[in-house]
């Protein structure tokens, strides 16, 4: 069984998809028995999607102001 | 036409029919994006500029993006570049520097036996929407990134805030895609403890 270091060692390569299948397996199988870990993982699971929303578009005006320096340039 | 989500080839395509409302879109979406990575590198003082330069040069250059990479990734080539010429006349060059150094991931959290000690708090939010509707926490964020290490930054601003591959961010960074996921682990602890701590105490 993979101890709560190693877990978190692997989590963002679960994440990202980028774990292998028998990593995948130790991993549920830690998890089943591990609510630490379970948490760590869905609230690291959590931030990472956040970081995708965190850039909000700009605005018409500064969309305006960049298009009429393209123009110019 | 959401120009985050359409395909390189789409973007092309509607680049060809309506340049002028196309790159607008792109402005609009892109433009916060590149402003932060133009500040990890030139400072808040030059960054302004240092995009709008980068909107020109893709504006002239458009023609020749073809879909091959996402346009994402293309744009931040540009304002990376944008950003590398700023140095230059400065007399400084941009150097990503690998990680360096000892780095233990929670530190102090876990016992002996490599269960944890002190473990993550219940944050109490179900998504990402949930997490921020929390405008201090959203702050906190901010803050944080601005304060992690240049390298750490700009890893986690491609990967995380943008979403570029890792081989293009190695490409770009001129960092082996190992040393890239050490920079994105470094920064993703850190700014999970920042949030772990806000949750603890309240403050950032």
């Amino acid at each position: 069984m993979l101890s709560c270091t190693e877990v978190v060692a692997h989590s963002e390569a679960l994440l990202e998809g980028e774990a292998s299948l028998w990593k995948r397996i130790q991993i549920r199988l830690h998890l089943r028995v591990c609510e630490h870990c379970t948490r760590y993982i869905r609230q690291l699971d959590i931030l990472l999607r956040s970081f995708r929303r965190l850039h909000r578009p700009v605005g018409d005006d500064k969309v305006e102001e960049i298009m009429t320096a393209v123009h110019r340039g | 036409m959401d120009v985050t989500t359409a395909k390189p080839g789409e973007i092309v395509k509607a680049l060809r029919k309506d340049k002028e409302a196309a790159f607008s879109q792109l402005v609009a979406a892109y433009h916060t994006g590149m402003t932060a990575v133009a500040r990890s590198i030139v400072g808040a003082n030059e960054c302004e500029e240092a995009v709008q330069d980068a909107w020109i040069a893709a504006y002239k250059g458009i023609d020749g993006f073809e879909g091959r990479s996402s346009v994402r990734t293309w744009l931040t080539r540009i304002v990376i570049n944008q950003c590398r010429a700023r140095l230059r006349k400065a007399g400084r060059e941009l150097n990503v520097d690998a990680p360096e150094g000892e780095f233990r991931a929670y530190a102090g959290r876990f016992g002996a036996d490599g269960a944890w000690s002190k473990p993550p708090l219940e944050w109490g939010h179900h998504s990402p929407d949930d997490l921020l509707q929390e405008q201090n926490l959203l702050d906190c964020l901010d803050k944080h990134l601005e304060i992690l290490p240049q390298n750490q930054r700009l890893a986690l601003e491609m990967r995380d805030l943008q979403g570029l591959g890792l081989e293009a961010i190695s490409n770009i960074l001129e960092l082996t895609a190992s040393n890239v996921r050490v920079l994105l682990h470094r920064a993703r602890t850190q700014m999970f403890n920042m949030v772990d701590h806000y949750q603890e105490t309240g403050e950032c």
